[in-house]
């Protein structure tokens, strides 16, 4: 039966996850009673909706088996490798408040993702937005997209008159440039400005 | 085909690609446009082969720390922030993933070479990534076509005028 099935899981994950739900939401809030509370409320609702959190087996494997990639292991590497030298992740996140519902996003979302090319054994050549890209997830339409933008694209700068490449623009110690250049060209919105 | 993070990385970053066409190497002619490409390619494929493995908030909460080391993030809302989007992806579901890419021309400004967009080429890439439709909703505008490997960009689904 599915709800005996469930109550076994979910017992024998609830520890793991009670300690993970309360230290994420420590690491969010920073008040550790708020945390406990959040991390109860999280866990009553995984459990009224356990067979949509934890994919049955069968899900699982047609996943895995759908994307035609075999192997778990390169994820963490190919992941690292994402980002050149580092890469800055400048997170316009519009989720002001906190909130206690789903944990996914509550309303359209733009990331701009930036990998920096920058070489501690060559500290002349200084520091670019090697690559730039937008990523906008959008719950309210279930949309994804993917915006790339040309390295050496000409733009006009903010707070400058004269047009310039927009990875010149993108010094890690000045982010709030670069989020501003494209914003200016692409006119994408920015929901809240990130913390300086 | 299968690469090691060292392959990944040169295939991402690589301006100078070049490709076995028949018997001999060419090479790619289109340069950060090629790279781009490139770029967008490999990550719907991480993206997908990702979204597979963050099936329950562990999986989610271990991911997002071992990304954290590796990249640099917006102060303030790191954790919320990552974490909300990858709980976002993997509901949407990276089937919905199109993407797109500023286009412009190529010119010699002062000494530089750089791209140089239309207003028009901008107002495509800010309609395709805020999924509005196109400001001119005319037949002659090819640019806003996304070069997603996952089939044609959900945009011009309003077709009524």
């Amino acid at each position: 039966m599915r709800g005996n099935q469930t109550d076994l899981v979910f017992t024998d994950r609830f520890e793991a996850l009670a300690s993970i739900a309360h230290r994420v939401s420590f690491r969010i809030l920073g008040d550790r009673h708020l945390a406990e509370e959040i991390a109860q409320e999280a866990l009553a609702r995984a459990y009224s909706r356990w067979t949509k959190v934890v994919p049955t087996p069968a899900e699982r494997t047609s996943a895995e088996v759908g994307d035609g990639i075999p192997g778990a292991a390169p994820v963490a590497t190919a992941a690292t490798a994402v980002a050149p030298d580092s890469a800055s992740v400048s997170a316009a996140s519009g989720a002001s408040t906190a909130s206690t519902t789903a944990p996914g996003l509550t309303h359209a979302t733009t990331y701009l993702i930036v990998g920096v090319d920058a070489r501690a054994d060559d500290p002349a050549i200084g520091s670019r937005g090697d690559t730039i890209m937008l990523l906008r997830v959008d719950p309210s339409t279930d949309t994804v997209r993917l915006l790339s933008v040309p390295r050496d694209l000409w733009v006009t700068v903010p707070g400058s008159s004269r047009p310039g490449r927009i990875n010149a623009t993108a010094k890690p110690d000045n982010p709030e440039d670069l989020v501003s250049a494209p914003e200016t060209s692409t006119r994408a919105s920015r929901s809240t400005a990130a913390d300086a | 085909m299968k690469l090691d993070g060292a392959q990944a990385l040169a295939l991402v970053r690589s301006r100078h690609t070049q490709y076995l066409v028949g018997t001999t190497w060419t090479e790619d002619p289109r340069s950060d446009f090629g790279r781009i490409e490139r770029q967008q390619v490999f990550l719907e494929i991480l993206a997908a082969k990702l979204l597979g493995q963050l099936g329950d908030p562990t999986s989610i909460d271990d991911f997002v720390s071992v990304a954290a080391k590796s990249l640099v993030v917006d102060s303030g809302r790191t954790s919320r922030a990552l974490v909300s989007a990858a709980w976002s992806l993997r509901s949407i579901g990276i089937g919905r993933l199109t993407t797109d890419t500023v286009q412009a021309t190529g010119q010699i400004v002062g000494g530089q070479s750089v791209l140089v967009p239309t207003d028009a080429q901008l107002a495509d890439a800010s309609a395709f990534l805020l999924a509005s439709p196109p400001a001119d909703a005319g037949q002659t505008d090819t640019t806003a076509a996304g070069t997603t490997a996952a089939g044609p960009p959900a945009a011009p689904t309003s077709h009524s005028p």
